[in-house]
């Protein structure tokens, strides 16, 4: 039994270890690059490498040069028991406003050690509320929309993909 | 009380060494990784590396400002709104072609190739169904004219599978150093300017005193261009004495068409300068 123990705190130290010094920075650097490949560019203001968590802030992505989100903050905690990232303040551009929602308060992206096979996604919009899963096991991502009418009626092309149920729309994807 | 710290030592050798091997694992990893944003020039790479993995860093929180690469800086664009509009689009990439446009309250049309300017405004980029202007330092967009819907951005002239179809001898007639055009067949080619683009792909020849000329990328084999004496890798110096030093000068000669009767073409082929004569009837 206390081997067992021993055994299982080594293996969180060596977890937090790895986690505090590992070089998130260039790993984002890597992102970017990968991404710029694909004429995707993101311009981040400010990175903020902290042990466990990960800030990048004032952050600007381009579409083939042409400006297209605006992020104010993604917050990223990486814990043993609870792993979030959090997008706070999407701006998308105004020329994408037929087809998405141009502001977006947060998205909220969660792993907890206590539901190992799914990564929940919380969205919040002006007018409506996303709740969703991503099945690793299935490989599949749930998507379940909660709306107003308004939102129906002005981001059609969204609602077109998604099936209506008795809550709201729900959106399925598997890859 | 007696503490066995060497017992306690082990212990702590032990958990000290798990941390070492992540330090280790999370070093090896960091080699493999760009050490800066993309396309950041970093003048002293070793100096920051070292930075990066230095002990009192490891254990002190940091808050670090990045220098934005130059190139990652985009400029904010402008609509241009100066009664321009852009009426088509002939690009082979946003660097290689050219475009045509009117001002509002004229009936003429222009052709601008890349660096030409027109109100100041200097053709940096064309894009499939925009352009970018340059003034002041400042970046201009121009979208296609709604109302054309564009077919125009080509990356290569269409070219048919079917056998080339010769053209009808009696349009052109090549006498001893003078070929003759039929008029109406020549206006066929100059009122449809997409039958022209399919039949052949031009170039501008670039100096470093700007344009020189224009070269014959493609020719559609049988096509009325190939019966007019042109070749692949001509390359076209003046017509009429109207020396074409830009995009708007071959435009100058496409629209002085219908009231010429004589053209005259200065080309280079190879190393020789040789003039092509063509009679309209």
């Amino acid at each position: 039994m206390k081997l067992l123990f021993k055994s299982l705190l080594l293996i969180v130290i060596f977890f937090y270890a790895l986690i505090a010094f590992m070089p998130k920075e260039n790993i984002y650097y890597l992102l970017q690059e990968k991404l710029s490949h694909r004429r995707i560019d993101i311009v981040t203001k400010t990175i903020d490498d902290k042990y466990l968590k990960f800030f990048l802030k004032e952050n600007t992505i381009y579409y083939m040069k042409i400006k297209a989100v605006n992020i104010k903050n993604i917050d990223t905690k990486v814990f043993l028991y609870d792993n979030t990232i959090i997008i706070k303040n999407i701006s998308i551009d105004k020329s994408f406003k037929h087809i998405v929602p141009s502001s977006i308060k947060n998205i909220i992206i969660r792993y907890k050690i206590t539901n190992p096979l799914k990564i929940t996604i919380k969205a919040k919009m002006d007018s409506a509320n996303l709740v969703g899963y991503i099945d690793i096991v299935k490989r599949k991502l749930i998507l379940n929309l909660k709306t107003s009418k308004t939102f129906v009626r002005k981001y059609k092309n969204i609602i077109n993909k998604m099936k209506k149920t008795p809550k709201g729309y729900s959106f399925e994807y598997k890859f | 009380m007696n503490i066995n710290f060497n017992n306690l030592f082990n212990q702590f050798a032990i958990f000290l060494s798990v941390v070492l091997f992540a330090f280790i694992l999370d070093t090896a990893l960091f080699v493999y990784l760009p050490k800066t944003q993309p396309t950041f020039q970093k003048e002293n790479s070793e100096t920051l590396d070292y930075k990066r993995y230095d002990i009192i860093r490891a254990f002190k929180n940091t808050t670090k400002k990045i220098q934005q690469p130059k190139k990652k800086i985009i400029k904010k664009q402008y609509n241009l709104n100066d009664n321009i509009i852009l009426k088509a689009i002939y690009a082979k990439d946003n660097q290689r072609g050219f475009i045509i446009i009117q001002e509002k309250h004229k009936s003429d049309t222009q052709m601008l190739g890349i660096n030409d300017s027109i109100k100041g405004y200097i053709l940096k980029q064309i894009y499939a169904t925009y352009v970018i202007f340059n003034k002041n330092n400042k970046e201009y967009r121009l979208n296609l004219n709604d109302n054309k819907k564009t077919k125009n951005f080509t990356t290569t002239p269409v070219i048919q599978k079917e056998q080339p179809k010769p053209e009808n001898d009696s349009n052109i007639v090549v006498l001893d150093d003078k070929i003759s055009v039929q008029r109406a067949y020549l206006n066929s080619y100059i009122n449809n300017i997409d039958k022209i683009w399919k039949n052949i792909n031009i170039q501008e020849v670039k100096t470093p005193h700007g344009i020189d000329g224009f070269k014959v990328r493609y020719i559609k084999p049988g096509s009325v261009f190939s019966a007019l004496g042109l070749q692949k890798g001509d390359i076209i110096k003046s017509v009429n004495n109207i020396k074409l030093k830009s995009y708007n000068d071959a435009f100058k000669v496409y629209r002085k068409i219908n009231d010429i009767t004589n053209i005259n073409m200065q080309i280079q082929r190879g190393n020789q300068t040789m003039e092509l004569n063509y009679e309209i009837q």
